[in-house]
């Protein structure tokens, strides 16, 4: 079984070295791309569809790194239901199968809960090391010793252009493009309700008072009033308390 | 507005009043005035010699469509703090939105390929060959904006651009029929031939460019323009959008008075002939002046536009002080833009039907663009409270959907060959 290391951090960020060392993550088996895997068909344990995938769902506010996989949303008839992860017997690129005592129940949607198509891929997330905002053209799941995880994100144009092609291509990860889940220190939400977006902060967080004042100053440029607001009183609390 | 349409008395006094008012005026204003570029004056001037005032009326009714348009775009920009570019993103499919910036990049190549026949057709009647202008201008543009300050040499072009201020006076010296103006602007005259229609959708497309739309959503965003300030802004926006419309149907008038119903316009010295009336002999070097002052502005405002719009959209830098290896999306799309411009318009043939070609390309792109800014406000999930109420939604639909049917028709009438 092949095993990826991902990176951890972007690339393209050269600003001045990582504050530490992150320890690098290896994800075992294939990487799933959410991107492709979005409107897979989902079967049965007697392999009859039931619908088709319409989200995976990850708890982000369990403070690890990487976000276990919670549950998924199915789409069928126009109708939406939600199985919990434990009902997911198998996760395959292209298609999801479930077990035997699947119950589908009403989508939930509470603040530590967060749909990875709809609600974070093509946002954007802070990184923590290097402080740039990116937008996110791909999200991966991988299997870690503790279950399937959000393992990392593709921010990538490449990504972006696989994704206008064909379903085999969309479905195509390129693990050297990875970046490491662990360095994002808060990603972009759609709001609950009636509001815009806001942001999530994640544990990485922290790393983000070491930033110099400038580069903090350009890293909130970045970023949406409402969010600029929410990110800048953290680093506040952070640095005070 | 009032001392815009004054007579030219006391041209200095009226200058400093105008510099005045666009001292104080926000993003709206200077975003519905950089609109007024070669491709407008041009299409403008053009309407006014073919048709004379008959397309009065139609620029009153592309007036309140660009008002609902535009007000979408600023309010998009205040309440969310994101540009188009990302919004799309964010709110359509990846193929959607892929699509959307297609067209934007299509419609600006098309929009400064008309900036650089501007900078042509200006630096002729100045005495200097296009030939030679253009690719001076090309070279000059990108280098000034890649490695120097650009916000400079815009602050030079705007002030040349000014030269246009002298039409509202040019429209009253030449003592049009005002009858015929007052009932041209007050009920439809409509023209019942191919050409018409034609005309009709660059006007519309060099009116309610889709450029402009973006670029008054991301001004807004730019200058952190949130909702709270946002009321002032509205109306910031509201007066740009009809300020400039004020200076187009001017623009109509004067080249109407001085040229009107003598066919399609042919050279830049015909449409300069609308400036006599105010400025006697020196009417071609002062159009020629602003014409190149207006191109060389959006020569480079355009291309960059749609270049932001792109790279929020990809989530890439997007700076002018940036260098080209941190932003190379962005500097790149801006430098193909550029030299598509510059190629283009250096091709052999008519400068001006180049012009009112490219606002054409752009006014059948305009209406697919609009719709997603409409779904946008429209969506409460995008806006909260803010988003289009049911009042607003359906005259902002009627005005999308009126544009969407006549540029269909005119795209049709062009793929058959009729037009």
């Amino acid at each position: 079984m092949a095993t990826h290391t991902l990176r951890p951090t972007l690339r393209r960020i050269k600003r001045r070295p990582l504050p530490h060392r992150r320890r690098k993550v290896a994800v075992e088996g294939e990487l799933l791309s959410i991107a492709g895997l979005v409107g897979s068909p989902v079967y049965d344990v007697d392999g009859r569809r039931v619908g088709a995938l319409h989200d995976l769902v990850v708890r982000w506010d369990t403070g690890e790194p990487h976000p276990p996989l919670w549950g998924a949303v199915l789409r069928s008839r126009f109708r939406h239901a939600f199985v919990p992860a434990s009902a997911i017997a198998a996760l395959a690129p292209a298609s999801v199968r479930l077990t035997a005592d699947f119950e589908p129940g009403p989508v939930e949607r509470h603040p530590g809960l967060v749909a990875l198509a709809h609600d974070v891929l093509d946002r954007q997330i802070v990184d923590a090391g290097g402080a740039d905002i990116v937008r996110v053209s791909d999200l991966l799941l991988g299997q870690l010793p503790s279950g399937i995880r959000l393992v990392g994100a593709d921010v990538s144009a490449r990504t972006l252009l696989r994704r206008l092609g064909p379903a085999a291509l969309r479905r195509h990860v390129a693990p050297d493009r990875v970046y490491d889940w662990a360095g994002v220190a808060a990603f972009s939400v759609r709001g609950p309700g009636e509001a815009g977006s806001v942001l999530r902060l994640t544990t990485a967080a922290a790393q983000l008072s070491t930033l110099r004042p400038d580069e903090l100053e350009a890293l909130l440029g970045d970023l949406p009033a409402g969010e600029r607001e929410q990110l800048a009183a953290h680093v506040a609390g952070k640095s005070t308390g | 507005m009032s001392n815009i349409a004054a007579p030219a008395a006391r041209p200095r006094r009226r200058l400093k009043r105008v510099l005045a008012f666009a001292a104080i005026a926000g993003p709206g204003l200077i975003a519905a005035n950089a609109g007024n570029d070669a491709g407008g004056v041009l299409t403008y001037a053009s309407a006014g010699a073919q048709f004379a005032y008959r397309t009065l009326f139609v620029m009153v009714i592309v007036t309140v469509a660009l008002v609902v348009v535009q007000e979408m775009c600023a309010r998009l920009g205040a309440y969310t703090g994101e540009g188009l570019g990302a919004l799309i993103r964010e709110q359509f499919s990846l193929r959607a939105s892929a699509g959307a910036m297609a067209l934007l990049f299509i419609a600006n190549c098309g929009l400064t390929v008309s900036e650089f026949a501007g900078i042509g057709a200006a630096m002729e009647l100045l005495g200097v060959s296009r030939y030679i202008a253009i690719p001076v201008a090309l070279v000059g543009l990108w280098a000034l904006t890649v490695f120097g300050d650009y916000s400079k040499g815009e602050k030079v072009a705007l002030v040349l651009s000014l030269a246009f201020i002298v039409y509202p006076a040019a429209a009253i010296l030449a003592h049009p029929n005002a009858h015929v103006v007052a009932r041209d602007l007050l009920t439809p005259q409509f023209v019942h031939s191919t050409a018409f229609l034609v005309l009709v959708v660059a006007l519309i497309g060099t009116t309610i460019t889709p450029y402009m739309q973006f670029y008054v959503a991301s001004a807004v965003v730019d200058k952190k323009i949130g909702p709270e300030q946002y009321p002032a802004e509205r109306v910031d926006t509201v007066n740009g959008a009809i300020l400039s419309d004020i200076v187009s149907i001017f623009i109509i008038i004067a080249t109407a008075a001085a040229v009107g119903g003598t066919g399609p316009l042919v050279s830049a010295r015909e449409a300069a002939l609308a400036l006599v009336p105010a400025v006697g002999s020196a009417a071609p070097a002062l159009f020629g002046v602003g014409l190149l002052g207006a191109s060389l502005l959006a020569a480079v405002v355009v291309p960059l536009s749609s270049s932001y719009a792109i790279a929020e959209g990809i989530g890439g830098e997007r700076s002018v002080s940036d260098s080209f290896r941190r932003a190379p999306v962005f500097f790149g799309l801006f430098t193909v833009q550029l030299v598509v411009g510059a190629v283009v318009a250096l091709a052999p043939g008519n400068l001006i039907s180049l012009v009112v070609n490219m606002q054409l390309l752009n006014g059948v792109i305009t209406p697919v663009l609009l719709t997603f800014v409409l779904i946008l406000a429209n969506r409460r999930s995008v806006l909260g409270d803010a988003a289009n109420g049911r009042v607003f939604k359906v005259i902002a639909t009627i005005c999308v959907a009126t544009v969407g049917v006549l540029a269909f028709a005119v795209l049709m009438l062009k793929l058959l060959g009729k037009a």
